[in-house]
């Protein structure tokens, strides 16, 4: 593991008034270092011991372990409604944490924003966290709504979507090698900002260009939909793609569905489902899965789920198998945020979601509006991921494995990535920071960010 | 300067950092030593001029992050460290950023000169350098960095004035050294979108011109052109106008020699390398300077001046990258093969431009052959009524790359291409693209209502043109054969290249007379009921909508019966500038 820390060593705490002079009675061990390296900072302590029962030291309350701490301390004590322990550890975060602070300060501002809206939904907790929200902003109120440009320019900042782009697109192409018509349904957050390339790549193809269809699932209309968030119709963004395809000679039909992942996408399903009836075989169907199946409820998701042991999300696998695509693309953070109590999860995404904001220093100046954009959409995630319940809990990542067990499950076999697929991504990540990676995965590529898994992109093919 | 200093720190001033250091910024000048400032002088010796604001060396500070303990840390103050000249010659006020140089230097003037020579006894200490910037990371000694040019230029990049910009574009740099590398490459391996933007990748660029109002604009700005027609036409049009055009201003003779092979091996399916090509199509010619149909002639021209600019010309530009203009056609074929939207306007490209060569009175032989090509095109009749025009393109695209640009303009080169053609394309069997078509048409009708394949119509065409070719030693044909060829076997039998209603096909062989360059059409189109050639893959609509064929929700491909097509309509502007008058 490679180790990017720095030595902890006696900085003064940010905000001195801090937690010096709270005399919050709250005591905190920092214990032994953990096999986990921190993009700055090094320890973290074993599992929690009882607040009152260790002694907290102030020099390392800036290190990303402690943050953890007491970020699970909190989470604990309003999860056992306890107003008072409650509102002094969120004190102490929001000053060891200010927003605009190194890396594991945002990273712990965004946690901290996300227990201020978790704990004013509970009820003891509602009135004292009070004070507290007032000072903390909420980052999913800040969501920018993008242009198509703004977005296009904003995604391709950072290798976190290209990366799938590029694998999927080389995937795809391999797929449809000799089909006539590509009918492609996007299943994607990110508004179509993979397909001019696709379009671009399936325009200089060698046997000429194929008819594109594409079929767009559009989850906007749903009460939590992830950002980014787009500020223009499908409509309209479907004219200017295809007007771009018809600058590219590709002829193109674009479709949008209006669809919702807590029914797993079963409009979509359905209308697919009666299009594959009068297919005859020339038409390569392809889904193009880029971070929305993770929207779709598990198992976890409880009450949501028609029967008790299968999920919508094995159901929706089970469905698309059925319409005999020619590829299924899944490209997804490497992620387990499925846990149902929240310290769990509180856990996991901490130990994901520090990837993007120490990532975001290599490509967008601090004080940026692009930064802000971007903080807000990481914020967003994280609130989403401890503070929502049911269907409004549409970040549930699971791991590569997982999905995995899922596609093999519903009948699907993996579809190694060719050299070629591996060298473009590999192309790509060389213009971005040098802390960026990719590495094979049994027949999955992997991106990382100095050397932790981010996102992973699988092709599937029915077996 | 130097003489200030003790013996032990100037030689300590010629450490192995500075061997490195040497032999990677001055590889090609091996005697050429650098000098140190002295004020950077270890403990022992105090050299501090009146320039040098921080010239004490702190005690070294044992930082865990610095790489090297025992390395001295240099400050330097912004004045010393941008010092240049600081060495001038007695002689010819030469300055010299360096003692070394300067002594060398004198060495032309036959004064009498020194160079340092390192004393092999001293101890080399590693020396590290501080950004002089209070606020910068490397301001403190744990960051500082391993050598004085490192520092120099992180200094001037980071907290420096840009005072060296690009002439090309907006991009300013504080360093020279880093404008002189940014002006090599500027303009040739970045991506220019009509709205200003610059990108560097090409991906991004596609990503980005996709969704900007440029190309949106570039569509929706040709103007209505001619009665008969009188409809947007599509930026494809100008802008292969703008790229063929360019291309065929090529002064070269060997044009055409060049182009077809690369263009054969596209069409029959190997186009290795046409990504590469296809680069520099969109950075210079596909998104750049569309020009409105009107002013053919005015716009070619305004093409080429933009290659000339941005690749040293046109010469340099064509003869590195001579397959350039012809690309265009291997995409117009599998244009043709994709399906009537996208290829209309590929198809009507050529066709404009070979008229535009016309009016812009070409250079060469072009000009002859586009004549002969207006009048071609003159010849397409239609048979369905004020409507339909998809059928039109197939026309202007035969018309245009059988007669105008390789038969008729010079029959040897022409000839050439012809034989590389048959040697080099994938010979599909007609009838076995018949039947393919006829599988397509039949497939495609069943839900398009109506529509059959005019890829039969084709098909039948290259059948019948295959039969004939023994006889007919026409050159032209024998290409034109081939490009029909390409274009059925790009296509896998995909194409729903309009037809009429009843299915007939669109070309009727029987008119077509290669001898005298003239391709007659004749349009099977079915009256009112099925004359919807477009089908909805278009996603292009109908009477002015662009996205007609766009449905949300639950619309199934739907062509509404009897709609003029945008496609259609886009082809006949299109044409209108040229001989839309003459039109029938």
């Amino acid at each position: 593991m490679m180790q990017f820390t720095h030595a902890a060593v006696t900085a003064p705490p940010l905000h001195p008034n801090g937690a010096h002079g709270l005399g919050l009675g709250l005591f905190l061990d920092v214990g032994a270092p953990r096999a986990r390296p921190w993009p700055a900072g090094g320890f973290a302590s074993t599992p929690p011991p009882l607040p009152t029962s260790s002694k907290i030291s102030l020099g390392n309350l800036n290190s990303a372990g402690c943050m953890e701490q007491l970020l699970v301390h909190c989470a604990n004590a309003i999860e056992a409604n306890d107003a008072t322990l409650t509102q002094q550890i969120l004190w102490v975060l929001n000053n060891i944490a200010p927003a605009d602070g190194d890396s594991n300060q945002r990273l712990t501002a965004a946690f901290l924003c996300a227990l201020v809206t978790r704990a004013s939904r509970t009820g003891a907790c509602k009135a004292v966290t009070a004070a507290v929200a007032a000072a903390v902003e909420s980052a999913a109120l800040h969501v920018h709504r993008f242009t198509a440009v703004d977005l296009a320019s904003f995604v391709d900042l950072t290798p976190w979507h290209r990366f799938g782009y590029m694998a999927a697109n080389a995937a795809i192409l391999d797929a449809v090698e000799g089909f006539p018509v590509v009918h492609v349904v996007d299943l994607s957050t990110t508004h179509c900002m993979q397909i001019p390339t696709l379009i671009d790549m399936l325009a200089s193809r060698a046997e000429g260009p194929p008819i594109l269809r594409l079929t767009v699932a559009d989850v906007a209309s749903c009460s939590s939909a992830p950002p980014p968030v787009l500020d223009m119709s499908y409509e309209e963004l479907g004219a200017k793609l295809v007007n771009f395809a018809r600058s590219r000679n590709v002829s193109m039909d674009f479709r949008v569905v209006p669809t919702s992942p807590a029914d797993a996408f079963s409009s979509l399903v359905d209308q697919l489902r009666v299009q594959q009836l009068v297919l005859d075989g020339t038409e390569a169907l392809v889904f193009n899965c880029h971070m929305l199946m993770h929207t779709v409820p598990d198992e976890t998701a409880g009450s949501v789920s028609l029967a008790q042991s299968v999920s919508l999300r094995t159901m929706l696998l089970k469905s698309l198998r059925a319409l005999e695509p020619a590829l299924v693309v899944v490209a997804e953070e490497d992620a387990d945020f499925t846990a149902g109590d929240v310290v769990g999860r509180l856990r996991a995404a901490f130990n994901f979601m520090w990837i993007p904001y120490d990532a975001v220093d290599t490509f967008l100046p601090k004080g940026s509006e692009q930064r802000r954009w971007y903080e807000a959409e990481v914020g967003w995630k994280v609130e989403n991921v401890l503070a929502q319940e049911g269907v409004d809990r549409v970040e549930r990542q699971e791991d590569r494995t997982r999905w995995g067990q899922r596609m093999r499950g519903a009948g699907f076999r993996p579809v190694a990535f060719g050299e070629e697929a591996a060298g473009e991504v590999r192309t790509m990540l060389n213009e971005h920071a040098a802390g960026w990676g990719m590495k094979r995965e049994d027949d999955d590529l992997m991106l990382t960010w100095k050397g932790h898994n981010v996102v992973f992109a699988s092709a599937w093919a029915p077996s | 300067m130097a003489s200030n200093s003790s013996a032990a720190a100037v030689a300590a001033l010629f450490g192995i950092r500075d061997g490195h250091q040497q032999d990677q910024i001055k590889p090609l000048l091996p005697l050429q030593q650098q000098h140190r400032q002295p004020a950077i002088a270890p403990p022992s010796a105090v050299a501090a001029g009146p320039d040098h604001a921080t010239a004490a060396v702190p005690p070294v500070k044992k930082k865990r992050t610095m790489p090297d303990p025992d390395a001295e840390v240099i400050a330097l103050s912004p004045k010393t460290l941008m010092a240049t000249n600081r060495f001038v010659c007695e002689v010819c006020s030469k300055g010299f950023q360096r003692e070394q140089n300067l002594q060398l230097h004198r060495r032309g003037h036959n004064l009498p000169w020194k160079l340092k020579q390192k004393d092999p006894n001293q101890v080399q200490r590693r020396r590290v350098y501080l950004c002089p910037e209070p606020t910068c990371v490397h301001h403190e000694p744990g960051r500082a960095l391993g050598d004085l040019t490192g520092i120099k230029k992180h200094f001037c990049r980071k907290h420096g004035e840009k005072k060296w910009k690009c002439d090309k574009c907006a991009k300013r740099y504080a360093v020279q050294s880093d404008w002189k590398a940014h002006s090599k490459v500027c303009g040739t391996r970045e991506y220019r979108c009509d709205c200003g933007t610059l990108f560097s990748r090409r991906d991004s660029f596609i990503t980005h011109r996709a969704f900007c109002d440029a190309l949106a604009q570039e569509s929706a700005r040709l103007p209505p052109a001619g009665h008969l027609y009188g409809a947007t036409a599509a930026a494809n049009m100008a802008l292969s106008l703008s790229q063929v055009g360019s291309s065929f201003q090529d002064p070269h003779g060997q044009y055409h020699q060049q182009a077809s092979p690369d263009l054969l091996r596209f069409g029959g399916g190997g186009g290795g390398g046409m990504a590469a090509r296809l680069d520099h199509l969109l950075s210079s010619s596909t998104f750049r300077n569309l020009p409105p149909p009107q002013a053919p002639a005015f716009h070619l021209g305004q093409t080429q001046q933009e290659f000339g600019d941005g690749n040293n010309g046109p010469h340099a530009f064509l003869q590195g990258k001579p397959f350039h203009g012809l690309m265009q056609l291997p995409d117009l074929q599998g244009n043709g093969s994709g399906g009537t939207a996208s290829s209309a306007p590929g198809l009507f490209n050529l066709g404009g431009y070979i008229a535009n060569s016309a009016n812009s009175s070409g250079t060469s032989s072009h000009g002859h052959a586009s004549q002969g090509h207006m009048a071609n095109n003159d010849q397409i009749s239609e048979g369905g009524g004020g409507g339909a025009g998809s059928e039109n393109s197939g026309a202007a695209f035969f018309s245009a790359a059988g007669g105008g640009n390789f038969p008729g303009g010079d029959h040897h080169q022409a000839g050439m291409y012809s034989e590389q053609a048959m040697a080099m394309l994938p010979q599909m069997s007609a009838t076995a693209l018949l039947q393919k078509a006829a599988q397509m048409g039949s497939s495609t009708s069943a839900d398009g209502g109506g529509s059959s394949s005019i890829f039969s119509g084709f098909l039948g065409q290259s059948d019948q043109q295959q039969g004939r070719a023994p006889s007919m030693v026409d050159q032209g044909q024998m290409h034109l054969q081939s490009l029909m060829n390409s274009l059925a076997g790009g296509s896998n039998g995909g194409g729903i290249f309009g037809g009429g209603g009843n299915g007939r096909g669109m070309i009727d062989p029987r008119l077509y007379d290669m001898d005298q360059h003239e391709v007659k059409f004749t349009q099977g189109r079915g009256g009112g009921g099925g004359g919807d050639v477009t089908r909805d893959f278009l996603g292009v609509g109908g009477r002015g909508d662009v996205i007609r064929g766009m449905s949300v929700a639950r619309g199934e491909h739907h062509s509404g019966g009897g709609d003029m097509s945008f496609l259609e309509a886009e082809m006949k502007s299109a044409s209108s500038p040229f001989n839309g008058g003459r039109m029938q």
